[in-house]
């Protein structure tokens, strides 16, 4: 999606059009997850907080303003949300079973070694901070620049 | 850089979440929910309006019991218009008992809902 295409949509959204916003949401909502996901750590609730943002979106839409990226906005949204979740989840604190790949229906090696390598990614992200996790996210997925992902994340650079 | 390029082509495989299917389905649930439906609209301002109406027939009737009519400064509104004083006056009259009888019709309507809504 083009930035004039993104600004028409806006606009649209802005009048009060929710399904106009239904476009925005299919077409960010994988990058939403997995920004969400990295600071949750668990594939539901990264999509509960994708589901939150994008309605705090809708309805704060008009505060938008044209000057800034529309995914820069959005997704300080969704960091704010998942953090915001995090803080929650860490005060009450139950242990989450872990992610269960159902291997046995993937009988082919193909796809047995991608998910072999997913998780092994994800097991490696685990591993390093919240915020570097977000911050490679940010900047290998979406080329984002330094700048942008501190004003993103709220991270000091 | 080359390093640089093998991680990009890792995370953009491995680290990506893909959303379920029904994921924006769900975000467009949550939208309708918060969004206050036309004919809730429609209600509200309705019963703004009754209400509006409501309080300026009641100020009227609580102002008709004080006020003198012949005191009213019919000498300036004949300034804008030649109507005489004593058409003013039943002009004033009428619109009292215009409002009063919107207050009743009011109160019977929402009465007869009542009604019909216990008969439902």
């Amino acid at each position: 999606m083009n930035q004039q295409e993104e600004a028409i949509i806006i606009q649209k959204c802005c009048k009060g059009d929710h399904v106009a916003f239904s476009v925005l949401a299919t077409a960010y909502q994988n990058m939403a997850i997995t920004i969400a996901y990295n600071i949750v750590t668990n594939q539901a609730d990264a999509e509960d907080v994708a589901q939150d943002a994008f309605i705090k979106a809708y309805t704060s839409i008009k505060s938008f303003k044209g000057n800034a990226r529309f995914l820069t906005w959005l997704y300080r949204i969704v960091v704010n949300t998942a953090l915001n979740k995090q803080k929650r989840t860490t005060l009450i604190y139950v242990e989450q079973p872990e992610e269960h790949y159902d291997e046995a229906v993937e009988d082919s090696m193909a796809s047995l070694k991608s998910n072999e390598q997913k998780k092994y990614i994800r097991q490696a992200l685990l591993h390093i901070s919240e915020a570097e996790r977000v911050c490679i996210i940010l900047y290998y997925l979406n080329d984002w620049s330094i700048a942008e992902i501190g004003d993103i994340t709220g991270f000091s650079v | 850089m080359e390093d640089d390029k093998n991680l990009r082509k890792l995370l953009s495989e491995g680290a990506m979440v893909k959303a379920s299917a029904d994921f924006t389905n769900k975000v467009m649930a949550g939208i309708s929910e918060i969004q206050p439906s036309p004919l809730f609209e429609t209600e509200k301002w309705k019963r703004i309006f009754k209400t509006m109406a409501a309080l300026v027939a009641a100020v009227a009737i609580i102002l008709s019991f004080f006020i003198n009519p012949n005191s009213l400064p019919y000498s300036l509104i004949e300034k804008f218009s030649k109507i005489p004083a004593a058409y003013l006056t039943i002009l004033t009259e009428y619109l009292v008992a215009f409002w009063i009888l919107i207050a009743l019709s009011l109160y019977m309507n929402k009465g007869s809902n009542t009604t019909s809504a216990i008969g439902n």
